[in-house]
């Protein structure tokens, strides 16, 4: 740990990656409950169509990720697996509510009916995320986050920026953020895909190479979803730029992210809970704009971005596709770190894919993003899950 | 012609006949803990049977009207029962309903800064109106 004299110092890029890089990602995929499902708060008793909220109740599970190096013939090929054994016990509470609604803790909106057909924004509160380690390691969370229409017969995406308010057992103290890349058919039909960021110091939720995950068959995933998991940093040849956004208070980060591949893997159990997450060689690149107040006098702020496109490649620089995607909700929350002589913030967000070609032209899906960027100097340390809906196997790699 | 006429009008006194017979089942089947059951299966299988002679347009206006039909009956019945009219449940949608018509009208106020929640704490909603001109 840096001494508050050497924090004081102008610090390296390299120094402030090293601590951004002091995370431990979970992803895990979640599905229902088969013997306590979620059950929707309708306005109306007799009309339990007509839901203003959700009491959610999700099963999580062991999940893994992986995915080979891209060819040019073949592109991206990537696995994933649901496994059979639960690691957690979650329940939240969800409300819906309306566009303009500054939603908090402690706040509760007006009744919104669900509209399936239409973007509605939702805040979720009592969040619990109790892991099964027999040693109360568990979250408390509080999220933001929208539904939108999803390709017919699939329900409604929910996408969502979730805040660790409090740690629990070997979680207590940990600052972190959860995004939610979800397929629902409200109430109780989804298939969420979650990743958890926890700043992790101490590197003590990392595990070495971790037993494979027993698939559960037949996979409970009936989107038909392939996943596909990024870690990205600055590249080195493009520093950040920073610039004011005119008439406003707000700030442009214009940055170009290096890509690599990550396979995820994560168990739990008695006296255990750890991520082993195995990054592997650059295949892209990201250049985005992220849009917001650094200045802001909140701690968590609205952010958004712009301009973002992927470009993937493989290991000789032959093109596999580009993909375009911003996103349209993220939340930078402003962290401060005793090895850092200046905060940096967390940042999360999803959004929906434009327009893409080679490997990833018309796909659908979505993108989420858990990470930390650095003004002062600039770095990103952050996470990319890219969920396609991959009904016809486009992504799907067929090894076990 | 004759034999036409003569179906149709089998068609219909099958018809009656068949709605004749039915709370005879029913009454029949009273003691039991499904006392309707028979005569549903009945009516279904009847049903079913004229589903199979429909041609596709029609099929399709007639799944229409079956759903609308059956959520007008399961709206009644889910009104009709007793929790609807449980003193905790009429409060509670009272205030729903209040509150929602509420949140409605507020909708409609411009600047939108009545009913919104009170000052931002950083979850409201992401403005992305100044992102139209960064576009490349």
């Amino acid at each position: 740990m840096a001494s508050p004299e050497a924090a004081s110092q102008a610090q390296s890029s390299q120094e402030v990656l090293r601590v951004l890089k002091q995370a431990t990602y979970f992803v895990i995929f979640a599905v229902p409950n088969p013997s306590s499902l979620s059950v929707g708060r309708p306005l109306l008793p007799f009309i339990p169509q007509l839901i203003y909220g959700i009491d959610v109740t999700e099963v999580p599970h062991r999940f893994s990720s992986s995915a080979l190096p891209p060819t040019a013939e073949k592109g991206f090929r990537v696995h994933k697996t649901i496994g059979t054994k639960q690691i957690a016990k979650q329940q939240f509470k969800l409300l819906l509510m309306p566009n303009n609604f500054e939603a908090g803790p402690g706040r509760t909106p007006p009744p919104t009916v669900l509209l399936p057909f239409l973007v509605q924004r939702f805040w979720m509160h009592d969040g619990h995320f109790d892991f099964l380690d027999d040693q109360d390691a568990g979250l408390r969370l509080v999220a933001a986050g929208r539904f939108f229409p999803a390709p017919s017969g699939l329900g409604v995406y929910a996408g969502a920026v979730a805040e660790v308010i409090e740690g629990l057992g070997q979680l207590q103290g940990l600052r972190g953020n959860v995004v939610i890349n979800g397929i629902t058919t409200p109430p109780d039909q989804f298939a969420n895909l979650f990743t958890f960021r926890v700043v992790d110091p101490e590197g003590k939720l990392q595990g070495t190479p971790l037993p494979p995950v027993e698939a559960e068959e037949p996979d409970p995933d009936y989107t038909y979803s392939s996943v596909l998991n990024l870690m990205a940093e600055v590249h080195p040849d493009d520093p950040i730029v920073v610039a004011p956004l005119p008439n406003s208070s707000k700030q442009q980060v214009h940055l170009l992210e290096r890509l690599r591949l990550v396979n995820t893997n994560l168990d739990v159990g008695p006296g255990y809970l750890k991520a082993d997450n195995v990054e592997s060689e650059v295949v892209g690149e990201r250049r985005t704009t992220f849009v917001f107040n650094p200045n802001d006098s909140l701690d968590t702020i609205p952010l958004y971005s712009t301009n973002s496109e992927f470009t993937f490649f493989t290991g000789s620089r032959q093109p596999i596709g580009t993909l375009q995607v911003d996103l349209c909700e993220g939340r930078a929350f402003r962290t401060s770190s005793p090895d850092l002589s200046h905060p940096y913030f967390r940042i999360a967000g999803y959004g929906f894919y434009g327009k893409g070609t080679g490997q990833f032209k018309d796909i659908e899906g979505m993108l989420t993003m858990n990470g930390a960027l650095s003004l002062t100097p600039g770095v990103t340390s952050s996470m990319y899950t890219l969920r396609i809906l991959d009904p016809h196997g486009h992504f799907r790699a067929l090894w076990s | 012609m004759r034999e036409f006429v003569k179906s149709v009008a089998d068609f219909s006194w099958a018809l009656s006949a068949l709605a004749v017979s039915q709370p005879a089942k029913v009454l029949n089947a009273w003691p039991t803990r499904a006392p309707t059951r028979a005569a549903t299966g009945s009516f279904e299988a009847s049903t079913t049977a004229i589903e199979a002679q429909l041609d596709p347009v029609t099929h399709s206006l007639y799944n229409t009207g079956k759903t609308v039909q059956n959520a007008v009956i399961d709206l009644t019945f889910n009104f009709f029962s007793p929790h609807t009219f449980n003193p905790m449940t009429v409060v509670d949608t009272t205030q729903n309903v209040l509150r929602w018509s509420a949140g409605i009208a507020t909708q409609f106020i411009p600047g939108g800064q009545i009913g919104n929640g009170g000052p931002p704490v950083g979850w409201g909603p992401v403005k992305t109106e100044d992102a139209e001109f960064l576009r490349f």
